[in-house]
């Protein structure tokens, strides 16, 4: 029971919530022998100085507060579930009013002021996984977020997020002592954003911002204030896992997302969408030594966006007819990470060190515009797991730095010509496992 | 067998990725055919350039005239400036033509109307000034309108005769004008004529000089502190209404404007949307009140848009384009459709603001750019017959 709280910690986050973002619900009922629940509360908060991308703020700070739960019902049934209650504040944004900017960027609604935008998020997922035997599983999970952002000063910003994961996925426990196992999920994705000014001093302008700086120059004014995303995607996943977590395990995925941005003040319009593909990959190797477990770990990352911006004819009153479109927007990201977590089982600690890399290349052909970014970010947490009575508690504290570096081939407004960048981040947590 | 599903599942990622629609613009070739006015129709082009801006995406292409062959613009809505030196009869012309939000989807020809164009101008708007102060209750404006007329040459110039029109057209309608002689390009549909009285030389506007017409010459700071005082006009419009409790005020130091026709019953007040037209008329000097009354009579039909349903459109006489000497499109940015002017007056629109009805329109008016010096020192005021680019909105005080 002492070793528990660290094996879940990781256990749990690969067989439900890989590094991935890939859930299998049919691998779920393999992920321990025992049933417990939890509740945690947490801290998150990051800053820095200058950023490469001030469309997601200059830091944020985030508190949460989650109660989980893994339940064996039976030999064959499992069911778990999450909910998460989270509220904070991301710092300074600019020249973007939308939430969840790495999901539908670079089509978002932008002004020149900015600031401070407050959310609150709230989280809930479940799942039931059935075996039909030793060794065929399958099961479904669902994942909704509700988040809503606002500004209370001008320029006033109210934005609601709704997200949907649908999944499904079977296992199979194959004769090399292997867990084998594929899973699919569909999501559904709408963003509405409304902006307002109480008090102008000026005639406000706002932006229907198209990447690296540039706008859809039609649509520029004072007008045109509210903003819709909607999103509809797929994820296919595939798993090679060990039911006790030895050995080497391995999963892959394929994200498609394709992202709208509609103006709402302009009937509706789709300005433009992006199309998003993601190809992941994750292995570890599960190593037990004398008194200490290692989990050495390697995720790699490769995203693919295009953006596609519309054209409209001539306006007759409020409808605008599109007339065709143009590839105006590109980005390319691979990013990859190591960490070597080390158990120390006597102690009880859980140490991890990681190293993260990633190369950001944004594209706008037409316009001859490149931006490319490099980041560099060692990491290191630690997670301590004493047992109290017949609970287990578990603290955790982690920091990374991130040190960002690039070029660029044009002048972007809301970057500065200087080469380097640097950001902080701290979180920490407390949890309690029974 | 898990191979085969594991295939069969990333062959459908394969295919709902490829199902985005992936239209690309092809460029398309546009040939003109020109169309010169009547008087110079075998003008022929020696030089000159055309300038495209699609509108969506803000994107600027050149292009040198003549072009024979025609031009490659991708797919998109333009709005085209061109203007060329032509010689007929052994003289060189400068002339201009404009197209307002021209559609390019496949290969096309566009005619361009050209126009004599001649920057020099004599009498301009200088201030228009329609929407008048926010009054004390914060919901409307004051009657303290007013608009002043320069002389933008270095010589005498002489007002009397000169027209004040206001146009019966929106240029925020979207119903079908179907009456040809009402089409914008054929004649200036008004709703409102008032003359500056005089007979010919009682008016005079020095060289860099303006004079101010306004609807009620009163000091507005008596009513609302921070109006406008116009008690030093030099003109008023006066109506005698019909109605007992919408009256005019007449300040008899300050002389009216003759009203030869005003659609309204009871006053006249010009839109302070700021979405109708307005122009300077020089009527040919043989025109009297009557007889343009009587011969300019501009009943039209129309399919109005949002029934669909032929109409009937009157109180309301025709100007023709040649008679107007100044003219100036206004609309708020979200609401405008066409401009009411013909593109040799003004082939642009100037807007107050991008909201339709916005209450902060309300203390601001029409300034038109300054330009330059004239060799007498006199300010030349910018005249390029398009609104957009010679107005600019400004706060009254």
């Amino acid at each position: 029971m002492r070793y528990l709280v660290a094996s879940i910690s990781l256990i749990f986050a690969v067989c439900t919530a890989a590094a991935t973002g890939i859930e299998n619900p049919g691998t779920a009922g393999w992920c321990d022998t025992l049933s417990w629940s939890a509740v945690t509360a947490g801290l998150d908060l990051s800053r820095a100085r200058d950023v490469p991308v001030p469309q997601l703020g200059t830091g944020h700070t985030e508190y949460s507060l989650s109660a989980r739960s893994y339940r064996h019902l039976n030999s064959l049934q499992t069911v778990w579930g999450d909910a998460c209650f989270a509220t904070g504040t991301i710092i300074d944004m600019k020249w973007c009013n939308n939430l969840d900017y790495d999901l539908i960027a670079p089509y978002v609604l932008g002004d020149t002021k900015g600031g401070n935008l407050d959310f609150r998020r709230y989280t809930f997922s479940g799942g039931y996984s059935r075996c039909l035997n030793d060794t065929w599983c399958f099961g479904a999970s669902m994942k909704y977020r509700a988040e809503v952002g606002w500004r209370s000063r001008d320029p006033r910003v109210k934005a609601i997020v709704s997200d949907l994961v649908l999944s499904i996925g079977v296992s199979h426990l194959i004769p090399i002592g292997k867990i084998g196992g594929v899973s699919a999920s569909v999501r559904s994705y709408t963003q509405n954003c409304d902006l307002d000014f109480y008090n102008p001093l000026n005639e406000i302008v706002t932006y229907p911002m198209t990447g690296l700086s540039t706008y859809y120059k039609r649509f520029v004014g004072n007008t045109n204030k509210n903003s819709g995303h909607g999103g509809l995607g797929a994820e296919f996943s595939a798993q090679l896992l060990s039911p006790y977590h030895n050995g080497v395990e391995l999963s892959v995925s394929y994200i498609q997302l394709k992202m709208n941005e509609y103006l709402r003040n302009f009937n509706n319009i789709v300005l433009g969408y992006t199309n998003t593909g993601v190809l992941s990959g994750h292995a570890c190797w599960n190593k037990t030594a004398p008194y200490m477990h290692l989990r050495p770990t390697i995720d790699i990352s490769y995203r693919m966006r295009s953006g596609t911006e519309n054209l409209f004819g001539t306006a007759a009153g409020a409808s605008y007819d599109k007339i065709g479109s143009r590839k105006a927007y590109s980005a390319r990201c691979l990013s990859t990470s190591l960490s070597v977590p080390v158990d120390l089982q006597r102690l009880p600690l859980v140490i991890i060190p990681a190293l993260g890399l990633k190369t950001d290349r944004e594209e706008a052909p037409e316009e001859s515009r490149r931006l490319r970014t490099q980041y560099i970010v060692p990491a290191f947490s630690v997670v301590w797991h004493p047992t109290i009575g017949s609970y287990n508690l578990a603290l955790t504290a982690g920091c990374n730095f991130s040190l960002c570096s690039f070029s660029k081939n044009c002048e972007i407004s809301y970057l500065k010509d200087v080469g380097d960048m640097s950001s902080f981040s701290f979180n920490t947590s407390i949890s309690l496992y029974f | 067998m898990k191979h085969s599903s594991l295939i069969a599942l990333f062959a459908a990622a394969a295919i709902f990725s490829s199902c985005s629609d992936h239209d690309d613009p092809t460029p398309c070739c546009i040939t003109f055919t020109d169309v010169m006015p009547e008087s110079v129709a075998s003008a022929t082009v020696i030089s000159g350039k055309l300038e495209c801006k699609e509108i969506n995406t803000g994107r600027d292409y050149s292009f040198t005239l003549p072009a024979s062959d025609g031009i490659s613009l991708p797919v998109g809505v333009y709005n085209i400036d061109a203007e060329i030196t032509a010689s007929a009869g052994g003289v060189e012309y400068r002339f201009k033509a404009s197209q307002y939000q021209y559609s390019v989807t496949t290969d096309s020809n566009l005619a361009l109307k050209w126009w004599i164009y001649n920057p020099q101008n004599t009498l301009v708007f200088a201030d228009i000034y329609f929407t008048g102060s926010l009054n004390a209750k914060g919901t409307g404006g004051m009657y303290d309108t007013y608009f002043t007329i320069y002389n933008n040459t270095d010589e005498v110039q002489y007002a009397d005769g000169i027209a004040i029109v206001e146009s019966k057209l929106l240029n925020t309608t979207t119903d079908r004008i179907l009456t040809p002689a009402n089409q914008r390009d054929v004649n200036f549909t008004c709703q409102t004529v008032y003359v500056i009285p005089g007979s010919g030389k009682d008016v005079p506007i020095n060289p860099g000089e303006y004079i101010k017409i306004v609807d009620q010459a009163i000091d507005w700071n008596e009513q609302l502190p921070g109006a406008l005082n116009h008690t030093d006009a030099d003109f008023e419009w006066y109506d005698e209404s019909s109605s007992a409790t919408v009256v005019d005020t007449d300040n008899p130091s300050v002389p009216n404007l003759d009203k030869w026709y005003s659609y309204s019953p009871t006053i006249w007040i010009p839109s302070n949307q700021c979405n109708r037209s307005y122009a300077l008329v020089r009527f040919p000097s043989d025109m009297t009140m009557d007889r343009f009354l009587t011969e300019q009579k501009g009943d039209y039909e129309y399919v109005n848009a949002a029934t669909g349903t032929e109409m009937k459109g009157s109180k309301c006489f025709l100007v023709k384009p040649e008679w107007i000497i100044d003219g100036i499109n206004l609309c708020p940015t979200e609401k405008f459709t066409e401009p009411v002017l013909p593109q040799n007056i003004d082939r642009t629109y100037a807007a107050i603001s991008d909201k339709n009805a916005d209450v902060n329109r309300f203390g601001k008016k029409f300034t038109r750019k300054m330009s330059g010096t004239s060799a007498a020192g006199n300010a030349v005021l910018q005249d390029t017959d398009s609104s957009a680019d010679d107005f600019v909105v400004v706060n009254v005080k």
